[in-house]
This record gives C-alpha cells, structure tokens and sequence, in this order.
C-alpha cells in the first residue's frame, strides 16, 4: 500500500439534537385565534392578506391579526414570539419573494 | 497534547489527499495542506489556548469553534502557526449580534467575510496592506482568508450549493483578509478610530458584497475625488439602498494625499460621502423603492422623499486607507443587514 499518513476531521460538532414536539395543532378552525406574519420578503403581505379573505369567507374563524417581522434577513424577535404566543392559536408565516 | 478530532488516515499523494477532502466537503477546490496531529498541535500552542476551548457555535449547523477545529481548519488552509490569533479574534467577532451570522451564512447574496487586521500583526505576521492586497501573491492574507472560509463552511456547515445557497458566490469567499494601510495616511486607523489603542492588534470582520472600483485620476482636488466615490456608493439596486446598514469606502493612498492636502478628514469625508452617496428615487425601480420605504420606515415617512442614504448614518461608513500607488480607491457594498465589529486581538505583537 502506499505511504499514509492521519489527518484530524475539520468538521464542526453540533450540538446534540433535541426530539421537540411540534405544538398541538387545532384540530377545526372554528373559534380559533389566527396569527399572519410577514416575513418582509416582497409580496408576502399580498399572500396573507389573500389567505384572510380566503379563508375567512369559508371558516368561522375568531380573529385574523397581522405580524410584521423586522427583516427577512434578521432573526425573529423574541417579543414577537411571545405577543405571538399570547394572541394566537396558531400563526401562519409567509417566506415569498 | 490532547485533541479529540476524528483521525482519518489518507494516502500521502496531494492529488488523493484533495480527492479526500473534496469528497467530504472540506475543500474549496485547491490543493490542501495535511492537518496533522503534530501541524495542528503547533497551530493550538501559538493560540495560546486550549484546544478544547469553545469561542462560539457557528450557524447554519451550530458546529463548536473550538481552538482545535480553528486549528484544523488553518492547518488545512495552510497557515502558519503564528497566525491563529487573527482567526481566533475573527470568529469571536462574528458573533457579536450587530453581524447578524445566521442571515450572512444563509443569504442567495453574494458574500464574502472579509478580515481587515490592524495593528502591529500585520507586520509581525506579513500581512499584506499595499499593492493588490486583495489580490494574490502573499501567504498570511491568502491562508488566513481561506481559513476562515473552511472554518464558516466546515464547523458552521455553510456548504456551497448545499447549505450555502448564495446565488452567484464571491469571488472573495476563496479568501478574503488584508491589512490596513495605516502608514499612508496621518489619520488614526480604524481600530483607534473604535477606541482600541495604536499599539494593538485587532481584527475587523465584514459581510461584504462585490467591489466597485473607482477611478478617478482626473480631479486634482479632494473633493472631486470624494465626488466619484459618492456617485459609486449610489446604486439603487444595492443591499445598502434597500436595507441601509454599513458600507465600506477603501481610499487608496493617492487618492489620501490629495485629501489630506486639502484638508480633509475622517468624519468631514463621511459627512460628505453620506449627503452626496444618497441614490435619488427616480433611479429605484418603483416597487422596489416600496420596498426600501417598507424596511426603513424611520428614513421613508417623508412623502417627499427625494432620495436614500445607503447606509443607517454617517457612522455607518466604514473608512480606512488600504492598498498602493494609483489613483484608486474603493467601494465596497455589505449585506446591509450588517454591521462589521472590530475586536482587539488578546496577543501581543512586535512589528
């Protein structure tokens, strides 16, 4: 065999992956407190305003309430995720372009 | 020494060595320099750390930055030794949240993260600061770009095509580090601009877009030059006209003489620079002028709006002098949702 030599790995190790749960998901939209975030991406804010009048001519849904993300680019901000949280029963978010 | 890397035993052959590394995902397409124990060893010493020692985890993948992984990542880029306070320095400073990594690792943008170094390092180290410093041709600039650029690929998992989905890539993502040209110009250097001492060693990191070279050998005043590097800061369809952030202006050293003759400096060049880079909104396409007014809310209320700065304010223009003789100096577009940091290497240097 011809000459070797050992070499050590660069790959980064992760950090140990953790089984989450998704959250319950409702299982009728009737009565239910819908949450619409925008990511900033252009047209998103047409997506969700479309999905509204969609889906609220055919559900009987509780609340519709629009969320505004600081910027496609930058991380979610925690106290959105908590007023999201607090509001909603589920939140749809659109990612378009 | 203890180092708790997986080994993997490779033929000695450079050619099937690259094949190696290639098939795995390390490489960038060059030749590799062998990350032995004993090179990586010699790489964890000169860090002055331990090699267990965590800086951070890097997005996408969250990979530990651990000394020893920096070490592998230089060793392979083929650095020496010495140069690892750079690195180390640099992946400290990536994670000041004013970066913002996760969308600078994740972006379809075109970005390279360049290192700027101050300070006595760079002589001590020869770290190019003069003629094509961003270019080829000197091992300290080279392998410390090219290091970081495995450490963002192979501990963050920023793999090309893969993970990293920037839409065209960068040049500069092979390398990309050069020194500041503090000796052609009587102003402080960044770094004591940012309140770090002369006399130390630092590290600016940067997200940056393509460069725009400026030429301009004509003007024989100051204010002519400054008057072609506003008008290559005003793109209409650059990150910083739809998102603001920072921007980089490199003044080559000529073009420096003739400023520093007429008088001016640091804050009045960004104070100019600022008024006369706003792009005018006739030039934006209208919806994506929309959409710079959807970002910048703060800067879009008026409805009057004639024009757009490119970045957040007048601080936001990161100036420095770097490079050679020429009449040239550059603009350098970001990620615009970014902002470089500067950190001081904890090492000291003699030049």
């Amino acid at each position: 065999m011809a000459k070797t030599l050992v070499i050590l790995d660069p790959s980064g190790i992760p950090p140990p992956m953790e089984k989450v749960r998704p959250a319950a998901r409702p299982a009728l939209l009737e009565g239910v407190r819908l949450g619409l975030l925008d990511n900033t991406k252009p047209n998103s804010d047409k997506l969700l305003r479309r999905l509204e009048e969609r889906l609220s001519g055919k559900y009987p849904i509780a609340s519709f309430t629009h969320y505004r993300k600081g910027g496609s680019a930058l991380p979610l901000e925690e106290d959105l995720i908590d007023r999201m949280s607090a509001e909603c029963d589920f939140v749809v978010n659109a990612v378009p372009d | 020494m203890k180092l708790a890397s997986t080994r993997h035993e490779v033929a000695e052959s450079p050619l099937e060595l690259l094949e190696y590394v290639m098939e795995r995902g390390w490489g960038d397409g060059l030749p590799v320099i062998p990350p032995t124990e004993e090179r990586v060893a010699a790489m964890v010493e000169a860090s002055g750390r331990p090699p267990e020692e965590s800086r951070g985890r890097i997005p996408h993948l969250f990979g530990d930055a651990t000394i020893e992984k920096i070490a592998v990542n230089a060793a392979m880029a083929g650095c020496e030794p010495e140069y690892m306070p750079v690195l180390v320095t640099a992946v400290d400073a990536i994670f000041d949240p004013i970066y913002n990594l996760p969308g600078v690792q994740g972006t379809t943008n075109c970005i390279a993260q360049l290192i700027v170094v101050h300070g006595p390092a760079r002589g001590a180290l020869g770290i190019n600061c003069r003629e094509n410093l961003f270019g080829q041709g000197w091992r300290a600039n080279a392998t410390i770009g090219r290091a970081f650029r495995f450490i963002l690929q192979n501990i963050g998992g920023a793999k090309p095509g893969d993970t990293d989905r920037s839409t065209f890539g960068h040049q500069g993502k092979f390398s990309s580090c050069i020194g500041e040209n503090e000796e052609a110009s009587p102003w402080p250097p960044l770094h004591v601009e940012r309140g770090l001492e002369r006399s130390d060693s630092a590290v600016t990191v940067i997200a940056v877009d393509p460069h725009i070279m400026v030429n301009d050998a004509a003007s024989t005043d100051g204010e002519g030059v400054l008057q072609s590097i506003a008008s290559s800061m005003m793109q209409a369809g650059s990150n910083n006209a739809l998102f603001g952030g920072e921007m980089v202006v490199v003044l080559g050293p000529e073009h420096v003489d003739m400023l520093v003759r007429d008088g001016w400096d640091p804050p009045r060049i960004r104070a100019f620079l600022y008024e006369r880079g706003r792009v005018p909104t006739f030039l934006f396409a209208p919806a994506n002028l929309e959409r710079a007014r959807g970002r910048r809310d703060d800067l879009m209320a008026q409805e009057d709006l004639q024009s757009v700065p490119v970045v957040d304010d007048v601080d936001s223009i990161c100036l420095f002098v770097a490079g050679g003789l020429g009449k040239h100096s550059l603009v350098i577009p970001t990620f615009g949702n970014t902002h470089s940091v500067t950190r001081k290497m904890d090492f000291s240097f003699t030049d």
